[in-house]
């Protein structure tokens, strides 16, 4: 409302901005950046995802390995996610394959301390009916570690969505040319602040989409692990 | 339960990093990922420059400041939020939808209409910390004893002693979380708009690395950082586990 009659260039009427991206959001559109944009963030996302999983369960579930590379894994948790860009665009250069592997290392760590640290504290009296059972170490981390940890894991991942979502558009704004983020940097550039808007308000949805897409997901996968968040 | 870390064990972590280190020196090839020496007798040219001080004190004064704005945005939004049920109805899904956008798409926004400075930095960090904790400080309130504003009503607390007697008290546990966080996301933030925007600080003295493909200052910078990271992560855990012993962070 307060932007109803806005003459700020920097702050167009929704107006403005929806006839914009009526004549922006073509299907050659959608078909190269949204595309793009999907390509990068799921596919970065469900590498790192499983990757962390199953680090993050071998490394958790014994205490020298835990003992050793928790201190490494915090340290490089602790580099924020955007550093890391610029020394994987160096190495392996600015297309498909690096912003997807931003993304996968974006998320790869926190879900693995998540992992980690969740796998690490399975109750003992589970432990000890795995031992009574003979269960092998791979079989008590996939059988017993793991669905033990479900719902860590499960907010683990929820909260990586928005780190991808963040390093997807970091990494396409760094010289990529294409995706989402590359059409709102490429706006601002040519003044086109409309079409710049239109952008935001799409990754906006798509955050939000994403969000509500993982509630839902949590909500079939581990029920009971929603309702203890309820009840907290 | 404090991990008591024998030396062996930290030997180990060393080797294993250095090991790590050097395989992928060797897989990527050393013009790309330089050998661990190379990057610490730059590390060492590094940190005896002033300008790396500079952009060091830089770096933190901006964090901080966006992270005091933050905090006192995030907390005059959610007490005015949270305190007022319709409120917080017609707010839920404009924060929720702000929040889902990455911060980061604002920055050209920024850079557009106030150019790319120390305040591009300061605001969009600022921006992330307010919708990063004001969700915190709102579900503490919302978890405020309702016993407790009984209390309050009988003694006929004015506004803001119920605020500060009542309601903070019962918030800090749960924003203490959220301000841990935020902290975090400040840093990565201003060094993001260093590193987009080329505002001043170390994310454009990464920036710069990698525009000159100078790849042993590039790595000597990312250290710097995850050393800060791990720095602001520990102060702010040390700060809470000292004011709620009762529950400890990790």
């Amino acid at each position: 409302m307060l932007l109803q009659n806005s003459t700020n260039p920097y702050f167009p009427a929704p107006s403005e901005i929806f006839t914009s991206a009526r004549s922006t959001l073509t299907w050659d559109w959608v078909s190269t950046s949204l595309k793009s944009s999907l390509t990068t963030l799921l596919g970065g996302y469900f590498i790192g995802a499983i990757l962390g999983i199953l680090l993050g369960a071998v490394i958790g579930s014994q205490e020298f390995l835990r003992a050793v590379f928790t201190p490494i894994t915090n340290f490089i948790r602790s580099i924020p996610a955007v550093a890391k860009v610029p020394v994987i665009m160096a190495l392996l250069g600015i297309g498909t394959a690096s912003r997807i592997c931003s993304v996968s290392v974006a998320v790869l760590f926190p879900v693995l301390m998540v992992t980690l640290r969740a796998v690490a504290t399975t109750d003992e009296q589970l432990l000890d009916n795995a031992r009574l059972m003979g269960y092998g170490t791979y079989r008590t981390i996939f059988s017993v570690r793991l669905p033990a940890a479900t719902g860590q894991i499960l907010a683990g991942l929820q909260a990586a969505v928005q780190v991808a979502l963040f390093i997807m558009v970091i990494s396409e704004m760094l010289g990529s040319g294409i995706g989402l983020g590359a059409f709102v940097i490429h706006s601002q550039q040519t003044f086109m602040i409309e079409d710049m808007w239109t952008g935001i308000l799409i990754l906006g949805a798509l955050g939000l989409f994403l969000n509500e897409a993982f509630l839902i997901l949590e909500r079939r996968i581990a029920p009971w692990y929603f309702k203890s968040k309820e009840i907290r | 339960m404090a991990v008591k870390r024998k030396p062996i064990l930290l030997f180990c972590t060393l080797l294993i990093s250095f090991i790590l280190w050097e395989a992928a020196s060797f897989l990527a090839g050393a013009a790309y990922f330089p050998h661990i020496w190379v990057v610490l007798a730059d590390l060492a040219q590094l940190v005896i420059s002033v300008a790396f001080w500079n952009s060091l004190i830089l770096t933190l004064l901006l964090t901080s400041i966006a992270f005091v704005v933050g905090v006192v945005c995030a907390s005059t939004i959610a007490i005015m939020v949270a305190l007022n049920r319709s409120g917080e109805l017609a707010t839920r899904g404009v924060l929720n939808f702000v929040r889902s956008i990455p911060s980061v798409v604002f920055l050209p926004l920024l850079v557009a209409s106030v150019g790319s400075s120390a305040k591009t930095a300061v605001l969009l960090a600022a921006f992330v910390v307010t919708f990063k904790l004001v969700t915190y400080i709102i579900r503490g309130i919302g978890e405020t004893d309702p016993r407790l504003l009984d209390v309050a009503k009988v003694m006929n607390l004015s506004f803001f002693t119920k605020i500060w007697l009542v309601y903070l008290p019962s918030t800090i546990a749960l924003a203490s979380t959220g301000l841990r966080l935020s902290a975090s996301r400040a840093f990565g933030t201003v060094v993001a708009t260093g590193i987009i925007a080329g505002t001043p600080g170390l994310g454009l003295g990464l920036l710069t690395a990698e525009t000159n493909a100078n790849n042993p200052r590039l790595f000597s910078y990312v250290l710097v950082m995850g050393v800060v990271g791990v720095w602001i992560y520990r102060l702010f855990t040390t700060i809470e586990n000292q004011l709620f012993r009762w529950r400890r962070s990790v």
